[in-house]
């Protein structure tokens, strides 16, 4: 009854208000309330503020897969924001499973400068930037004007950038992107309990999802090794109905 | 057989050796023997040792009172070696003094100069003893002896009798006999024989046990030396030479060594070879504990003269790349019991545990050179950073006192370590006490859906631009003709204009006035077929026109209506009493005919 009452309370609820009372339950310690007023928010309004906050929550549960899937996503979302991306990376070292790959520093320098755009924002510019480009070249072509090709060729330039970041924001946003969010799991040989145990995972490491069968998922660790877990031990970072 | 025939003929101990180096220049003085008997000769050798000294004066002698002189004799050698990429010539003259003593008892020879560059160089007095009898006889020494042989290549047969151990000796010596726990002790194992060795074997190594052994030198082959033990000479060759560095304390022992071999025992025909074993004395070194008091907390164990210096493998990371912070410890002593510090604990960076690289060496016969603590530094935040000072303190046994050597402290900067976090500041400004995750964020600021996911209105843009392009690419290509093709752009015009000639005409018309009704007609028609087809019809007769346009494959009845229609306009125009035309018939034929054409 308790449960169908907050359900109707929720619903009745603006995204704001439930954002406010979720903050209340998170300064309160009520990280589980907390969590479902921010499910709620996050279904009608699109905001990378519920998710960072969602986040906290989840890692002051001591989460750290779920809190690093929301960080993944407010960062999409808002790829500028530093509270975010020194979340992201300060829950990242609480992962039992550590990578110990360094990135390299230049390849981030150009993958940050292609990311400071949200990809929807991206695709916007990219196609208004295309949009404009071509209209100055018909101009140039009808007016034989000079300025409408240098505006020709700047639009053309954004445009190829912005193709770049959509590219870059692909490779970070692919549903196959996923993140182990128990606190153990067992890979294995095939999909099911029966086959023999291959590696044990724990809780935030970052996988590729290479394979589905039902109740099962075929995931690739980083590293190249890998094997089948249970499909519940693992969630989507970007899956396909998420809206990015 | 595989005995050793080399025999030496030349009998020369050194019964006293002194040097006098000056630059490259070594200038000694030796005798064959120091016990003599009376009415025997002694040889004294004056050698001087050097490069370029071909035109160095003949040693002065000292007064020789208690010698006669019998002679001199004088020697020289010349070696040629590579030292570097330059070759270097030694030379080596010897100046040989046969001396006779007059009396017995002990008599000195005086020590012998030479002046040379503007220096003079001296030897040292040797002390011979003149006795009534001569002493045993000279030992046959090996004028090359035998390789050092511990793994016995050169077995002997057994000799057909034993002359006895007399003649051989092993003498284990140790720089000091009472230390500090770790402080180096140096034992040298030093092989005596009067003999020739036929081979020599080590039979026994000794443990070391409560010692951590570094070798300083062990010999492959034998190099020796004549030294005079106990009024006797011997050939001296140093078996081996370690650094002992005691880890207990109280009384240690050094266990002997011990070694076998043969030695050569000359015969009328043939040489023959006896063994013998000979093995070292025991030493007791005092092992002392390093003094409780005054023992800092940050002791490394080491003894010895230290210092420490740490360094930085660069001054800034970027993207979290990790640094390398090196403490370096250098300097004499038990440089390689020296643990390595504690990883220094430095807010928002992760310092690893150190690898440890030595670089070892011993200088004039004490173990030192150079250990590296090497440890990883990977910065988790953006920020400047400071390595505070690190500190490590030795024993010195000389003073019997602990120090601390402290190093400076270094600073870096990371960038895109982690995102970015308020820099820490350097000095006495803000200390970051601990790193937390950001707190929850209380203002919502949602984002357009559109602006989150794009529209589909952003797909409309691809078209759209791409129809731009081709209406841009079309009108270009239109105006282009225009300017360029006189009878497309009279064509494109021809129906524009024509519309707009039969709307004067009908106001014309409404208007009354008939005769420029009439002209403004003509010209209408005219100048549309005209326009149409590209003809300069003003200055045309009626039948060219029928006949341009016939051969344009205009139809025989609309020229003959055009022509007629040109003709009835004329005739209203300028003879209009004799026109029976209406003109608003005329104006209904006019459109009908230019629809036609």
């Amino acid at each position: 009854m308790t449960d169908l009452l907050l359900a109707l309370l929720i619903a009745l609820t603006s995204p704001r208000e439930l954002f406010s009372r979720a903050n209340a339950a998170y300064e309160a310690g009520d990280y589980v309330r907390s969590i479902a007023l921010y499910d709620s928010a996050s279904q009608s309004l699109v905001s990378a503020d519920i998710l960072f906050n969602r986040g906290n929550a989840y890692f002051k549960q001591g989460r750290i897969g779920r809190a690093i899937a929301d960080y993944l996503r407010a960062h999409v979302l808002r790829p500028t924001d530093r509270d975010i991306r020194h979340n992201l990376a300060f829950c990242r070292q609480f992962r039992p499973d550590r990578s110990l790959e360094v990135e390299n520093p230049l390849i981030r320098l150009l993958t940050d400068g292609l990311r400071l755009f949200s990809p929807g924002l991206l695709r916007i510019i990219a196609a208004v930037a295309f949009l404009f480009a071509l209209a100055s070249i018909a101009l140039l072509l009808v007016s034989g004007r000079h300025y409408f090709g240098y505006l020709a060729i700047g639009l053309g330039v954004l445009f190829l950038y912005s193709l770049l970041g959509i590219l870059s924001w692909n490779g970070l946003t692919d549903p196959n992107r996923a993140v182990v969010i128990v606190p153990e799991v067992v890979l294995r040989a095939g999909p099911g309990p029966e086959y023999k145990e291959l590696a044990i995972v724990h809780d935030g490491l970052e996988v590729s999802i290479r394979e589905r069968r039902p109740g099962f998922v075929l995931i690739q660790i980083p590293g190249g090794e890998g094997g089948w877990a249970e499909e519940s031990a693992i969630e989507q970072v970007f899956p396909k109905n998420l809206a990015f | 057989m595989r005995k050793l025939r080399l025999r030496a003929f030349a009998i020369l101990a050194w019964a006293s050796a002194t040097l006098a180096i000056a630059g490259e220049l070594s200038f000694t003085a030796s005798v064959d023997k120091t016990t003599v008997g009376l009415g025997e000769q002694l040889q004294l050798t004056v050698r001087v040792e050097g490069s370029n000294i071909g035109q160095i004066p003949r040693p002065q002698l000292p007064p020789l009172p208690d010698f006669d002189n019998l002679g001199s004799t004088q020697s020289q050698s010349t070696s040629i070696s590579l030292v570097g990429s330059r070759f270097t010539q030694q030379q080596t003259i010897s100046f040989i003094y046969f001396l006779a003593p007059k009396r017995l008892g002990s008599l000195t020879i005086g020590p012998c100069k030479i002046v040379y560059n503007n220096t003079e160089y001296t030897t040292e007095p040797i002390t011979i003893q003149v006795v009534k009898q001569s002493p045993q006889p000279s030992p046959q020494p090996p004028s090359q002896p035998r390789g050092y042989d511990p793994f016995g290549f050169f077995t002997e047969p057994p000799p057909p009798q034993s002359r006895g151990q007399q003649d051989v000796k092993l003498i284990a010596s140790a720089d000091r006999t009472a230390v500090y726990q770790g402080e180096q002790v140096t034992v040298t194992f030093t092989f005596y024989t009067t003999a020739q060795v036929a081979s020599l074997n080590l039979k026994d190594a000794p443990s070391f046990l409560g010692f951590w052994v570094d070798n300083l030198y062990e010999a492959k082959q034998l190099n020796y030396e004549t030294r005079t033990l106990n009024g006797r000479r011997y050939y001296a060759a140093v078996i081996r030479k370690v650094a002992l560095f005691p880890t207990q304390t109280g009384e240690l022992k050094i266990e002997p060594m011990r070694l076998s071999g043969q030695l050569v025992q000359p015969g009328f025909f043939f040489d023959q070879t006896a063994p013998f074993e000979v093995a070292s004395e025991p030493i007791r070194i005092t092992v002392k504990p390093l003094p409780e008091a005054g023992r800092p907390g940050d002791f490394s164990g080491g003894v010895g003269s230290f210092k420490l210096t740490a360094s930085l493998s660069r001054d800034s990371s970027i993207g979290g790349e990790p640094l390398t912070l090196k403490l370096t410890v250098s300097g004499t002593g038990n440089i390689a019991l020296i643990g390595a510090p504690a990883p220094p604990q430095i807010t928002g960076v992760k310092v690893l545990t150190p690898e440890t690289r030595d670089n070892l060496s011993a200088t004039s016969g004490r173990v030192g050179g150079e250990r590296h603590f090497c440890y990883p530094v990977i910065p988790q935040a953006d920020g400047k950073y400071l390595i505070p000072a690190q500190s490590m303190s030795f024993f010195n046994p000389v003073t019997g006192r602990y120090y601390t050597e402290v190093t400076r402290p270094l600073e870096f900067v990371a960038q895109g370590a982690t995102g970015a976090l308020p820099q820490t500041e350097i000095g006495r400004g803000v200390r970051v006490l601990g790193t937390d995750i950001v707190h929850i964020h209380e203002n919502l600021r949602p984002i357009p859906k559109g602006l989150a996911t794009g529209s589909w209105l952003t797909w409309l843009c691809y078209p759209a631009g791409l129809l731009f392009l081709i209406a841009g690419v079309v009108l270009a290509r239109h105006r282009r003709r225009l300017e360029q093709d006189r009878g497309y752009a009279r064509r494109q015009r021809s129906t524009r204009l024509v519309k707009r000639r039969l709307k004067q005409s009908e106001a014309l018309l409404a208007a009354g006035r008939h005769a420029d009704f009439y002209a403004a007609l003509n010209q209408a028609v005219l100048g549309f077929v005209g326009d149409r087809f590209n003809l300069e019809v003003a200055s045309m007769t009626s039948e060219a026109l029928g006949q341009e346009l016939a051969q344009r494959g205009v139809d025989g009845a609309v020229i003959s209506d055009l022509l007629k229609l040109v003709r009835e306009c004329d005739a209203a125009r300028f003879s209009p009493g004799m026109s029976q035309c209406v003109p608003t018939e005329l104006l209904a034929k006019a459109r009908q005919l230019l629809e036609r054409l």
